[in-house]
């Protein structure tokens, strides 16, 4: 991985660096504690995909086929290549919500499951610390990954189906206020809170306390809903093909 | 004979009962403990066609809803002319009930439509329901439909 002169033609000053055995997570942790606000083309074969930074938080990712978070996730995965600045349009407005410690958790958790490569792949010879979603450093990520609770931006099903499959994603507070949101989620709040609380009637009228979750099978996909013991109403929408095992052992439907 | 389709859902262990709602959310049939009156489960039907409503608002029917409670399952099984509504436990046999649901589902929506029909019509359904549907409000009650709280007086 390299990171050209360009960077010159952005930054008057500075060094002019060339790394080689870095990883896109070092390089995105470097960046955002620096504070960086400037945009990186990530090149990887025949992929191309730009983070955008603005003052220490990725705020933006752009590949082929996916915005925001997916793409991010997505160019994270990539395992070699060459970045470099440049200066593509800046988005209206964030397309990622998250922060940059819960996306390289959410990157590490997908690399460890798929279990083809380690967890986070810093070179050999230096110490594996990587900045955990709280903001302290921390050397055992990989058993740290494996421990930590999901983050509240991150849907809740992310150690066991890749983000990209979902169409949408919402979560709500129990007051009906959006807490995230990803993919085409407008239509599917709304339909979410109603669903929820007539299920909660239902199953008062019934008898039956505690709902907990919904799963709604269409001929082109399909709706869970989940109810976090904080109250919070999860909403999922996946396409019909999507493996969702995972999802209804961890919702119980 | 609604009453008598229903029951064959109670082979599937973890079954509690099932019942029948029109695509108007009125009772059909059901086949549950007695402590489970028509009134509240016309009142539920009524939310079950809501909630079909607001799930499927943007066009597409849904095949099949299952809600999660505590310690009860209710499955929803969209048929033609209504839903039929499976209570369980939260431990039953996830494959055995939706094959249950799917063989119930075809015999029971035709009699779902006569029950639905004769609603309408204010007339008995010529499908016998030995559940006690309430009568329709156009129609003076007769004794034999007359409830209270659920119980027949």
């Amino acid at each position: 991985m390299s990171l050209p002169a360009d960077r010159a033609q952005i930054d008057d000053d500075g060094f002019r660096v060339s790394l080689e055995g870095a990883t896109l997570p070092d390089f995105v942790q470097m960046e955002c504690l620096a504070q960086s606000s400037r945009v990186f083309r990530v090149t990887s074969g025949h992929r191309i995909g730009y983070l955008f930074f603005n003052k220490g938080q990725m705020i933006h990712a752009l590949t082929g086929d996916d915005v925001g978070e997916a793409a991010a996730l997505e160019i994270l995965k990539w395992r070699d290549g060459t970045v470099e600045p440049c200066s593509v349009g800046w988005p209206d407005t964030p397309t990622i919500h998250s922060t940059w410690q819960n996306l390289l958790l959410l990157s590490a958790q997908a690399r460890d499951e798929s279990g083809r490569h380690k967890l986070v792949s810093f070179p050999k010879n230096r110490a594996a610390t990587v900045t955990t979603a709280t903001g302290t450093l921390r050397s055992d990520m990989p058993k740290l990954a494996k421990r930590e609770e999901p983050p509240m931006s991150a849907p809740p099903s992310s150690q066991s189906l890749s983000l990209a499959q979902f169409q949408a994603f919402v979560r709500l507070d129990p007051a009906g206020n959006v807490v995230s949101a990803k993919g085409d989620s407008e239509e599917l709040a709304p339909v979410a809170a109603y669903t929820a609380r007539l299920a909660e009637l239902i199953g008062n009228m019934l008898g039956m306390e505690g709902f907990s979750s919904l799963e709604c099978g269409f001929p082109n996909g399909r709706v869970f809903l989940h109810r976090e013991r904080s109250g919070n109403l999860v909403a999922l929408k996946v396409p019909a093909d999507a493996e969702v095992g995972a999802l209804r052992e961890r919702f119980g439907v | 004979m609604i009453t008598q389709i229903l029951a064959g859902m109670r082979d599937v262990d973890g079954v509690h009962g099932s019942f029948v709602v029109t695509k108007a959310g009125a009772l059909a049939g059901k086949d549950l403990p007695p402590m489970f009156d028509d009134a509240v489960l016309n009142e539920v039907g009524r939310r079950v066609v809501r909630l079909h409503e607001g799930l499927c608002a943007d066009g597409d029917d849904f095949d099949h809803c299952v809600m999660r409670f505590a310690d009860h399952k209710l499955y929803l099984r969209s048929v033609a002319h209504g839903f039929l509504c499976v209570l369980s436990t939260n431990g039953v046999n996830t494959p055995a009930l939706k094959m249950a649901l799917t063989l119930t589902s075809r015999r029971v929506d035709p009699l779902i439509a006569e029950a639905a029909a004769s609603l309408a019509s204010g007339t008995p359904s010529t499908a016998p329901r030995t559940s006690e549907v309430p009568p329709p409000p156009s129609g003076a009650p007769s004794r034999r439909q007359a409830t209270y709280r659920g119980h027949r007086v």
